[in-house]
């Protein structure tokens, strides 16, 4: 009498170590690209609270920021970066995305204005005339 | 005699747990650690001074504000009370923000002019010693009165902050 072979059903396994595989390259992804959205905004600069603001809905993708520290020390992306500087970064954005480009100045609010009035007028060489302040919307 | 084959029961197909709790665990801990409180910004538009342009047909109304330091008299040994102190100068009307009760005067005025006209260009003329800060509330002063129309000139007044 011949044998009959039947398939045994083997254990389900769920691929537990893929699934993790996954998940760390999920975390590292995020991490990184919450790091780069930091380095926009400088820690170091402490905005003003304006609570009668509109809130902040989207952003600009092609929005620039300058921040302006309160020792007047200007920053782009993290960078330090001189006055020449920004009036050519300016220049090429403006070329690039057109006159309507968003300027996005955070200054510090111990800052003097006179150091704003640098960036300002580095904005105003290259032809744009519109900037937006940012501060805090809470109290 | 026949041999007798295990047979696999629904219940032997068991998921790891223990690993993806340890997994699940290292992730809360870090979100809770690295989480930061949502903080809400607002941005606060403002016109720059733009060279040429065609003079307007009838002239526009303008209110004109300026933001400056104040600086204390010379021997006056309140120096440090008085750094911070600026003020909003206002159709002549001199007014001490830091004191509450003349920055609501000041924001009174700003909603009246702008239930008037609230189309009325705005000129802000602030000192470059001026702290940043009284700039930006007054913007913020200025989105409460509805005043949309905002120019920020500036005072051509020597800078401070090069002296340090």
């Amino acid at each position: 009498m011949g044998k009959r072979r039947k398939d045994t059903p083997k254990e389900a396994d769920v691929p537990i170590e893929s699934m993790i595989d996954i998940i760390f390259l999920l975390i590292i992804f995020f991490v990184v690209t919450a790091a780069m959205d930091k380095e926009i905004q400088d820690v170091n600069v402490k905005l003003t609270s304006a609570p009668h603001g509109k809130p902040i809905v989207k952003k600009d993708p092609r929005a620039i920021t300058i921040n302006v520290r309160r020792d007047g020390s200007i920053r782009i992306g993290g960078q330090v970066v001189a006055m020449g500087t920004i009036s050519n970064m300016l220049t090429v954005a403006a070329d690039k995305y057109g006159h309507d480009v968003p300027i996005i100045v955070r200054g510090d609010r111990n800052a003097m204005h006179g150091y704003i009035k640098r960036v300002l007028e580095a904005i105003t060489e290259t032809q744009l005339y519109t900037v937006k302040f940012q501060a805090l919307k809470d109290e | 005699m026949g041999k007798k084959r295990k047979r696999i029961k629904i219940g032997d197909a068991e998921i790891p747990m223990s690993a993806m709790i340890d997994v699940v665990f290292l992730l809360l801990i870090y979100f809770i650690v690295t989480q930061k409180p949502i903080v809400e910004e607002t941005l606060l538009s403002c016109n720059l001074p733009s060279p040429g342009g065609a003079p307007p047909d009838k002239p526009p109304t303008f209110l004109t504000i300026h933001v400056k330091r104040m600086y204390p008299n010379p021997g006056n040994d309140q120096a440090i009370l008085q750094k911070d102190l600026n003020l909003y100068r206002l159709d002549n009307t001199v007014l001490k923000f830091n004191n509450p009760s003349a920055s609501v005067d000041l924001k009174r005025r700003l909603i009246e002019m702008g239930k008037i006209d609230a189309e009325q260009t705005v000129i802000i003329n602030c000192g470059p010693n001026a702290s940043h800060q009284k700039l930006v509330q007054l913007l913020d002063a200025c989105a409460v009165a509805g005043l949309k129309t905002l120019n920020l000139v500036n005072d051509e007044i020597p800078f401070d902050g090069d002296k340090k």
